[in-house]
């Protein structure tokens, strides 16, 4: 008999053994096709070369998920190898040599890498057009567009059993030189615990609670006002405190209260917690930086996934703010008016809600402690503070009939926007062109010096407000002024430059396709800005893109961490299966085990995730309080929830199936009945 | 009173599919009276380590009866036979079987732990009977740190905790040097005295086989003879020797 067959053979004999590494990698093989899949699909392409940033974040998903697979296959290999240790052993003490043993092995992952490459791929090529589905919505954010055609190309299928060919062999190799260095003893030998009772430290329970609490402590303390870097130091410095403080936590917190516990005589000596409890405390002490790691990745993963998500929610919010108006144009003459004004009552499915016509003069003005600092469409600008500034003039019945027929007021985009119905004659509604209040604070009641027709003439500031009437890329500071006050002071009108806008706004703005691409055919491309679809589908393109991938590789990596935790218990299971042979002789009867297994398993699961959730929680709170996203409120914690719900769905799941395989791993039929 | 009755035990093993049978057991009947002090002596291969798994309830016969106390084994499932052990049987085996996560003080109170008794009772308990053995004073040290004799008596501690009505010790000496196998088997015979505890042991070493009050020899499966302890330890030796002499078993080199 060959040692080929022999691998055969035992592929055949011992099926179960195979299946679940067979499964395991055939599951990773799935999940990067899939990702390869839309990598590689024509209709991402521009995701992936086309918009930088986004060109950027498929690729180091990519690494990401890379990862992932090599994490997958070799705990899965690992477990593979340990359950195999006894039967090498006894090969070995047969006296077959390493090399024969190495032989087998390798045929053995091989057959089942290859099994499962070809499986993977098939199962991936059917599940990637349902990913691509989803990504597509999530691309087009509700809007009608046409459907991204998805094609399978051939790219994902090399690309998958060319990375996948590397795993196993790098799995393979590490495996044989596992074998050839381990010596028969400890082939044959089982796992020793119990020379000495894992130690714990007071000094660094405590440190490691003041660590966290510390990094707490700072996290909570940031907000939106801060700059980021004003911030970066800060944040750097308590995300080393939380890694550290998290790992000394498992190293010697939980230890230290098993110990207490196990001292309280009256908890400890009951059934239902002698064997799990006395079990547990070396397992928590060799898993730690296992522990700490999946503690605080999930945490941040958790954390990404609500904030991606709380994002993508609030773009609809945000539209208004990148076009307040459904189509805009500046300075062109009336007869193009007319025409768009005939273009528009004459569309069947838009649905006209107003046209607005109004000028926008442009003069300069001062004010204390102010300064401009914008980027956007309209280019950077970074002003002194105090320097004078380019200001637009707006009536305030221009400024009425805007905020009427933009539905401003009604929309809940507008974050800092404040709006007024009366403006006496000598003040001014003072629009700041930034984004945040960092300039614009404690300015109402000031005077802000205005250079009108004659002189500078002083308003005093009645209200200050962040309302971007033109949306925000072409936003700039605009002073309201009284219609009278605006007539009398800019009487002159050549003297300033003053554009004329005319914006049209549609109930149904996202299915008037066909008017904007007639307006667009003779407006001059220079006078009109995109239209609300076209700001619409940038935005969804990108924020849809980034949101799949978010939650992708977030779902992936609470697998991964679900199924690291499932490999060691079945690892340990294995370590384990002769201390309940003790037990069963003894008298432990099956509902005992499961029982005391349950409650084992179960602490080796919750640990890491209720640390990971009370992270995740100042994390999610540290995000809702910087976050500047211009809209109102976004409800970062009903979605921390839910993907948290999602969170403790798949442990659960893993937890199941952790307690039943580590059942049948110790308590099989052969010792009784 | 008769603690243990085994009447007409036979085993047989088929093989993988149904094929080759061997019978390891042909039909073993014998008593053991409350207090009494069994030895079963064979060669290798006899059925002694089967007969013993049978009566520990760990295995099961293929025909014939097995009573304990006046519970018939047959009769009970699997979660019954589990309480059964831990409540009626105490078990002393060649490699301890203790858990190596657990200080010996913990694997003594194990059984009482598992048959939900107070927890002050269990460590007032673990307390006395460790004191009696002679191993109080490492209580708190784990498996791995104390010496093989001093690991088979903390596993004879945890064997006797639930006062069990029959105490099975399968080749308890195996492992165990000269000295600390004559210190364990005069700790089980002050047990058995004593404390009136009913041993069964299983052995194919004639000096320990010594410390009995009475032998039962097994060859193929049944049983060859039976002697009683009339006099001296010395005396009663010799006789096992002759015995063994006769069974040609694997004591031959003792000759």
């Amino acid at each position: 008999m060959s040692f080929s067959s022999m691998a055969i053979n035992n592929i055949r004999k011992k099926a179960s053994m195979y299946l679940i590494y067979y499964l395991s990698t055939t599951f990773a093989v799935t999940i990067f096709f899939v990702f390869g899949a839309i990598y590689y699909n024509p209709s991402f392409a521009n995701c992936r070369i086309g918009f930088s940033k986004m060109g950027i974040i498929f690729r180091v998903s990519s690494i990401a998920v890379i990862l992932f697979a090599a994490i997958f296959v070799y705990f899965a290999n690992m477990l593979f190898l340990k359950t195999r240790k006894k039967e090498f052993a006894i090969y070995f003490l047969l006296g077959v040599r390493k090399r024969e043993i190495g032989q087998i092995l390798v045929t053995e992952i091989c057959l089942v890498g290859l099994a499962s490459i070809i499986s993977g791929i098939v199962l991936g090529s059917i599940f990637a057009r349902f990913f691509a589905l989803i990504l597509k919505k999530l691309m087009l954010g509700g809007a009608p567009g046409n459907d991204i055609v998805f094609h399978l190309t051939w790219q994902p299928a090399v690309v998958s059993v060319f990375v996948f060919i590397i795993l196993f062999a790098i799995n393979a190799l590490y495996s044989v030189n596992v074998i050839n260095k381990s010596s028969l003893l400890e082939l044959l030998a089982a796992e020793k615990e119990g020379d000495k009772e894992p130690k714990f430290s007071v000094i660094s329970a405590v440190v490691s609670v003041v660590m966290i609490g510390v990094s707490y402590a700072i996290f909570l303390s940031f907000s939106g006002d801060d700059g980021a870097m004003k911030l970066i130091g800060p944040a750097l410095f308590s995300c080393a405190l939380l890694a550290v403080g998290t790992y000394l936590l498992f190293q010697n917190v939980v230890i230290w209260f098993v110990s207490k516990y196990k001292k309280n005589i009256s908890f400890y000596y009951r059934t239902n917690n002698f064997v799990s409890i006395s079990q547990i405390v070396y397992r928590i002490k060799t898993n730690a930086n296992l522990f700490s790691v999946i503690a605080l990745f999930s945490a941040f993963t958790i954390t990404v996934m609500s904030a991606s998500i709380s994002l993508y929610q609030s773009l609809q919010d945000a539209m208004p703010i990148y076009a307040p108006f459904s189509y805009l144009c500046h300075g062109i003459d009336e007869d193009m008016k007319a025409r768009a004004t005939e273009c528009v009552t004459n569309d069947e499915t838009a649905e006209l809600y107003a046209i607005t016509d109004y000028d926008v003069l442009t003069t300069t003005a001062c004010l204390e402690e102010y300064k401009v600092d914008t980027n956007n469409a309209a280019g950077k600008t970074v002003l002194e503070i105090g320097e004078e500034f380019e200001a637009d003039i707006l009536k305030f019945s221009d400024y009425n009939k805007i905020v009427h027929n933009t539905k401003a007021i009604e929309s809940d985009g507008n974050k800092g926007a404040i709006f007024i119905s009366n403006l006496a004659q000598g003040e001014c509604l003072f629009l700041d062109g930034n984004y945040g209040h960092d300039y614009s604070e404690n300015k109402v009641g000031k005077e802000i010096h205005v250079q009108t027709d004659l002189e500078q003439v002083d308003f005093k500031i009645a209200a200050v407000s962040l309302y971007k009437y033109m949306g925000s890329a072409y936003a700039r500071t605009t002073l309201v002024l009284s219609d009278e006050d605006y007539e009398h002071y800019f009487a002159n009108k050549e003297m300033y430059n003053v554009c004329n806008f005319f914006g049209i706004k549609l109930d149904n703005p996202l299915e008037a396709k066909n008017l904007y691409e007639e307006l667009n055919s003779f407006i001059p491309e220079a006078n009109h800005d995109e239209s609300y679809l076209d700001y619409h589908q940038i935005l969804y393109n990108m924020y849809g893109a980034y949101i799949f991938i978010g939650m992708f590789l977030g779902i992936l990596f609470l697998l991964a961490a679900g199924s690291i935790i499932f490999y060691k218990q079945m690892m340990e299971a294995r370590d384990d299966i002769g201390r309940y042979e003790i037990l069963r002789k003894i008298g432990m009867s099956y509902k005992e085990a499961k029982r005391s297994i349950r409650k084992q398993v179960g602490i080796v699961f919750m640990l890491p995730f209720t640390v990971a959730l009370c992270h995740a929680l100042v994390t999610i709170k540290m995000y809702e309080n910087m976050v500047y996203t211009l809209t109102t409120d976004s409800a970062v914690f009903a979605y921390a929830f839910g993907v948290m719900l999602i969170y403790i769905v798949i442990y659960l799941l893993f937890y199941g199936l952790s307690v039943k395989g580590y059942m049948n791993t110790v308590w099989r039929k052969k010792c009784i009945e | 009173m008769s603690i243990l009755k085994v009447d007409n035990v036979q085993k047989t093993y088929s093989g993988r599919n149904g094929g080759s049978r061997s019978k390891a057991i042909k039909g073993i009947s014998f008593e053991v009276e409350k207090g009494e002090f069994v030895g079963i002596m064979g060669p290798s291969g006899a059925g002694k380590s089967t007969l013993l798994n049978i009566i520990a309830t760990i295995d099961k016969a293929t025909a014939g009866e097995v009573i304990i106390g006046n519970q018939n084994l047959n009769m009970m499932n699997s979660d019954e036979l589990a309480i059964f052990r831990r409540e009626k049987l105490g078990f002393i085996f060649q490699d301890y079987n203790l858990l190596d996560t657990m200080t010996l003080k913990e694997n003594i109170a194990l059984p009482l732990v598992l048959s939900k008794e107070k927890p002050k009772v269990i460590v007032e308990k673990v307390m006395e009977i460790a004191e009696n053995l002679g191993i109080n004073k490492i209580l708190s040290k784990y498996p791995y740190e104390v010496s093989g004799g001093q690991r088979q008596r903390a596993s004879a501690a945890r064997a006797i905790i639930s006062d069990p009505q029959l105490i099975l010790a399968d080749e308890p000496t195996g492992a165990l040097d000269s000295k600390s196998s004559a210190e364990l088997l005069q700790c089980m015979t002050d047990m058995n005295q004593s404390n009136e505890a009913t041993i069964l042991m299983v052995t194919h070493d004639a000096f320990s086989a010594s410390y009995c009050k009475r032998i039962l020899f097994i060859k193929d499966g049944v049983i060859f003879s039976e002697i009683n302890r009339g006099g001296s330890r010395k005396e009663f030796f010799d006789q096992i020797l002759k015995v063994l002499a006769i069974l040609g078993g694997d004591n031959r080199e003792l000759l």
